[in-house]
């Protein structure tokens, strides 16, 4: 088990009283296994999110990822835990935009104190099919190539999870399909855990699992 | 329906609309305040100017004036009335201390205008006794300094005379001598008693003309024409309007210096309003394209954008407007150093009309070319070309206006060219270092990263450059200026300079003197001899300039320079205080009995290079109406802050000797007893022989550069606050800029210390360079003008720049604290907004 979420709850505090967002949200993710979190806009996916990589801390519940509990890690080793055990993927790529491909790669790598970061970079940009283009940067890439350089970043720590808002939100349909593919063909490759949310069920599809999720809660 | 969209504009976006305002607002605060102050200066002195003359007319000469000048005056203006009066250097005595005083007679009646007001209440002319031939008023500096009371008898010439008054104001006190000569106002008649006039003595003969009423002479050019082309370059004519220029230069330069350190304001605000502008239009860029594609054409969008920027800048002038009049109580308290007036509050809307056209024009004129490149993003004609025109609007913009401020071609050319250098050499060569600092590689990871985003964001990175170097530049060069110079006058060779300077010692008296000192002891030196003269050609060519048409500042100093008499010297060789830097010593004396060759003569280096001399030029002077020719033989450079007799212009030996002199000379270091003694002494032996007290001189000079110093610090921090204004906006917009990348790098696992410590590399990096650079560079500058003006004599005060640089850094680290922490606090969550 690489993940195990047990009755994990967040509201936030608002003019009109707290307002529950997340009510007793439980799932698991095996090693190797890809989940997809469903639902509409509203539903609390990016609350969820943002708990799941540890930048929030929940009300109430345990979050487990390899055994260790997220609410008793102190916030540095939460940030160690996201710089080495998780990658990132989002709807609007989040790179960099003053570094170039291949060093928008090398940066998690970097941060965790890689020697050969450029090497490891310029591989991880020729498996994704962007040798040609690492010296670019991102204002001169598509949106699709973009989405290539952030899943190569978010594999470049060789992750246990990778957690993906909305990857192919921004790309046309084809594109979108291409990238997903490559994506979905590196997690496999890296047997590495893949938790999607999405909007869009044919990506959902592919996935081994789909979660729905409606008011704060998992269907 | 334009105007409508940019006034909303204006609301949908406070914090751009903000710090907009803000630019414009302190950009022009120092310009606003200085034209402000110089429209009261000029609108007092107008209303007042017939006061500060004294009469509609006025004819003065080093020569006495007589009845054909009056005469001449008389076929224009048949019934001006007219008096006379008359200034003469002398000495005083009392209380065992001595002065030198400024005696001033006039005739009955006379000042036409204005009145001196007494200490009795009295006004003269008025209800006051009109004086006796025994009798004085004088200035209260002079009763204070030799505790004088009503009723004492105080000697001049070779009378006494009893203080009957003190003069409490007087509209037409001397600015330049006023303080290390005051004033003593005697009848025509206790001149005479007093002998005060004699062969040589320093006189100011003047003629003031009363006109009818109806007659404006300063309002009929052709009339004042004719009337200064019938006089002679020795009579000069002075009118209302001349003297209010005359009174009001001193504080009109001032004023042209301060409105240059406040244009400099006005620069940095200016990268600051480029940099916000630009920022918000790129955030707009999207909006605008959404614009054009619902039906707004690229010149209706050109306009909202015009109209934008129009609006904002029209609030920041006016804003400007209002808290410009809060720094004129200061500045006015600085006029009173300078005028002989009281400085009231006469409103003059000039000066308003010249802020709100610089404060609407300036920022229009900036962003038109970032409008055009944004309208032409807009509607996708990415291929068009922004003309050079375009660019060019604000440089040629601003060198005008920096020619309005100071009224100077060389000032105006020197912002240009600053500008351009600017535009053309700083930025290129800034982006090459930052080319440079991209490839550098070193382990730190936060060093190598915040190395990277700087020379990468390189807009962001060269205006908070720009602005840091200009404060730190402006900042530490003022007083270092000031150091310089007081380090100058008051410093430099103090063994070597003089304790009391004489002139007008007559030829007869020379002797006399050397054995009075001899006598006495007294160190008696530099014996020089002074001929009065006027150039009349050189190389056969006329020198004298008209000053009938509208002149500029260098124009007018140089008219001036040119039509004013010469005091000549000569001398067999170069004295202590000179240098020969080019050409050969004298030959000897000239023994041309004909003298009819030119004799040779040595010419002051920097006075050389004003006139445009070379060697072997011919000088033609005319002295008393005697044509005397003289060849340059040599350039020297002279010390004149070693306060010993100077001059321009020295002869060989030999042509001058029998031509009419006075004498002047010095006496070396003394102790305040003995140059006290020596002056008494002096008084009881020589009446007629004038003695400065070098000291007094040197306190005076001290505490009006102090002033002027004052007024340009001032003026610099106004600079110093916009600088640290335009970092502050700068920093913020780029960490807001930031906020995902930082959110980012947060997900991705770097510490807040590390994002911290990235800020930290990557500002405070850049302030310390830019700091540096302008702190070096303010010293490079301060050391190349002592080399053009104080002949290189460099003073450095290591206080100073080391003071400048950490301040500048304090204030900006703390910028970067607060902003940089704010900035971490961000919320990750931001990443996800886009998806729920």
């Amino acid at each position: 088990m690489l993940f195990d979420v047990n009755s994990i709850a967040k509201s936030f505090d608002t003019p009109k009283g707290p307002l529950a967002v997340l009510k007793n949200i439980n799932f698991k993710v095996e090693h190797g296994e890809s989940v997809a979190i469903v639902g509409r806009s509203g539903s609390g996916k990016s609350t969820l999110l943002g708990l799941l990589c540890g930048l929030e801390r929940a009300d109430q519940g345990t979050m487990l990822f390899d055994g260790q509990d997220y609410s008793k890690l102190a916030e540095d080793a939460l940030t160690d835990l996201r710089a080495t055990k998780i990658g990132m993927i989002f709807q609007q790529f989040h790179l960099l935009s003053h570094l170039k491909a291949f060093e928008n790669v090398a940066l998690p790598l970097e941060l965790k104190g890689e020697k050969n970061s450029k090497e490891i970079a310029l591989e991880l940009l020729a498996e994704v099919g962007l040798a040609a283009r690492a010296d670019h940067f991102p204002a001169q890439l598509s949106g699709g190539e973009q989405q290539r350089v952030a899943i190569a970043r978010a594999m470049a720590i060789k992750p246990k999870l990778i957690l993906a808002d909305e990857p192919s939100g921004s790309l046309d349909e084809s594109t979108g399909e291409e990238i997903m593919s490559l994506l979905f063909k590196m997690v496999s490759d890296h047997q590495t855990s893949l938790l999607i949310v999405t909007h869009s069920q044919s990506l959902a599809k592919r996935c081994d699992r789909i979660l729905t999720m409606e008011n704060g809660v998992l269907v | 329906m334009i105007l409508r969209l940019a006034a909303r504009e204006i609301k949908n976006h406070p914090r751009f609309s903000f710090f907009f305002v803000l630019s414009v607002l302190l950009g022009l605060l120092g310009l606003t305040a200085i034209e402000s102050f110089k429209g009261v200066v000029q609108t007092n002195l107008q209303s007042r100017s017939k006061e500060l003359l004294g009469a509609d007319l006025e004819l003065s000469s080093r020569f006495a004036l007589e009845q054909r000048h009056v005469d001449i005056i008389k076929t224009f203006f048949p019934k001006a009335e007219h008096l006379k009066s008359v200034d003469i250097f002398s000495m005083t005595s009392f209380n065992g201390a001595s002065r030198l005083i400024q005696v001033r007679a006039q005739q009955i009646g006379y000042p036409f205008y204005g009145q001196l007001l007494l200490r009795s209440g009295k006004q003269y002319p008025g209800d006051a006794k009109v004086l006796g031939e025994q009798e004085a008023w004088i200035y209260p500096e002079l009763a204070t300094q030799l505790n004088i009371k009503i009723g004492d008898q105080l000697p001049i010439g070779e009378a006494k005379f009893t203080v009957v008054d003190i003069v409490e104001r007087d509209v037409q006190q001397s600015m330049q001598t006023g303080a290390i000569a005051p004033r003593v106002y005697l009848s025509m008649a206790g001149i005479e008693r007093g002998e005060l006039i004699k062969f040589g003595s320093t006189v100011g003969y003047k003629i003031g003309f009363k006109l009818p009423a109806d007659i404006q002479v300063d309002a009929n050019k052709e009339l004042l024409d004719q009337v200064k082309k019938s006089f002679d370059s020795t009579v000069r004519i002075s009118t209302p309007s001349s003297e209010e220029d005359q009174v009001g230069r001193t504080l009109a330069y001032l004023g042209d210096f301060l409105g240059l350190v406040s244009l400099v304001a006005l620069f940095l605000a200016s990268v600051g309003i480029l940099y916000l502008f630009q920022a918000h239009l790129r955030h707009k860029a999207m909006d605008f394209a959404t614009l054009h594609a619902i039906g707004m054409a690229r010149g209706k969008l050109i306009r909202f954008m015009f109209y934008h920027l129009g609006l904002l800048s029209i609030v920041g002038t006016l804003c400007s407007i209002v808290f410009g009049l809060v720094l004129l109580g200061p500045l006015k308290t600085l006029a009173f150093q300078f005028l002989p007036i009281e400085i009231n509050n006469l409103f003059t809307w000039k000066p308003f009309i010249l802020v709100l056209l610089v404060g609407v024009a300036s920022p229009l004129f900036l962003s038109i070319p970032m409008i055009l490149k944004a309208s032409n993003l807009a509607t996708r004609k990415t291929h068009r070309r922004v003309p050079v025109l375009a660019w060019a609007a604000w440089p040629v913009f601003f060198a005008l206006l920096s020619f309005y401020v100071s009224k100077s071609y060389l000032v105006a050319g020197a912002f240009l060219a600053g500008i351009i250098i600017f535009l053309l050499i700083l930025i290129p060569l800034l982006k090459l270092c930052l080319r440079f600092i991209e490839r550098v590689k070193v382990s730190n990871i936060n060093l190598r990263h915040a190395l990277l985003r700087s020379s990468r964001t390189w807009a962001a990175t060269l205006s908070i450059f720009l602005a840091v170097f200009y404060c730190s530049l402006v900042f530490n060069l003022i007083p270092q200026l000031r150091t310089n110079l007081e380090n100058e006058i008051s410093v430099a060779n103090p063994d070597v300079r003089p304790s009391v300077f004489l002139f007008d010692v007559q030829d007869d008296q020379v002797e006399e003197l050397k054995s009075f000192s001899k006598e006495k002891s007294l160190p008696l030196t530099n014996i020089s001899p002074m001929v009065r003269a006027r150039l009349v050609s050189i190389n056969d060519e006329k020198y004298e300039i008209d000053t009938d048409q509208k002149l500029t500042r260098e124009e007018e100093q140089k008219a001036r320079f040119r039509n004013r008499g010469m005091n000549l010297s000569y001398a067999s060789s170069l004295n202590a205080s000179e240098k020969l830097v080019e050409g050969r010593e004298f030959s000897g004396t000239y023994e041309d009995e004909s003298m009819e060759s030119p004799a040779e003569i040595s010419i002051e280096q920097r006075f050389a290079t004003r006139l445009g001399l070379s060697l072997g030029d011919i000088l033609e002077f005319e002295i008393l109406g005697m044509p005397i020719k003289g060849k340059v033989v040599n350039f020297r450079s002279v010390r004149w802050t070693t306060f010993m007799p100077n001059f321009f212009i020295v002869f060989q030996e030999g042509i001058l000797n029998d031509a009419p002199k006075t004498f002047l000379a010095t006496f070396g270091q003394l102790s305040t007893q003995l140059k006290d003694k020596l002056q008494v002494d002096l008084f009881q032996k020589f009446p007629n022989v004038s003695a400065v007290d070098i000291g007094r001189v040197i306190e005076r000079i001290v505490v009006v550069l102090g002033t002027m110093s004052q007024a340009l610090l001032m003026m610099a921090l106004l600079s110093v606050l916009v600088g640290l204004m335009v970092i502050g906006f700068i920093i913020n917009h780029q960490m807001l800029t930031r906020e995902k990348d930082i959110a980012l790098e947060k997900m991705l696992g770097l510490p807040a210390r590390s994002m911290m410590a990235r800020l930290r590399f990557e500002f405070i990096g850049i302030l310390l360079v830019a700091a540096f650079l302008g702190v070096f560079g303010s010293l490079g500058m301060s050391y190349l003008l002592s080399l053009v003006l104080f002949d290189g004599l460099w003073a450095f005060d290591p206080v100073l720049p080391i003071a400048s640089f950490v301040l500048i850094i304090l204030v900006g680290v703390i910028i970067v604290e607060v902003l940089g922490r704010k900035a971490i606090a961000t919320e990750a969550a931001v990443l996800f907004r886009d998806a729920d």
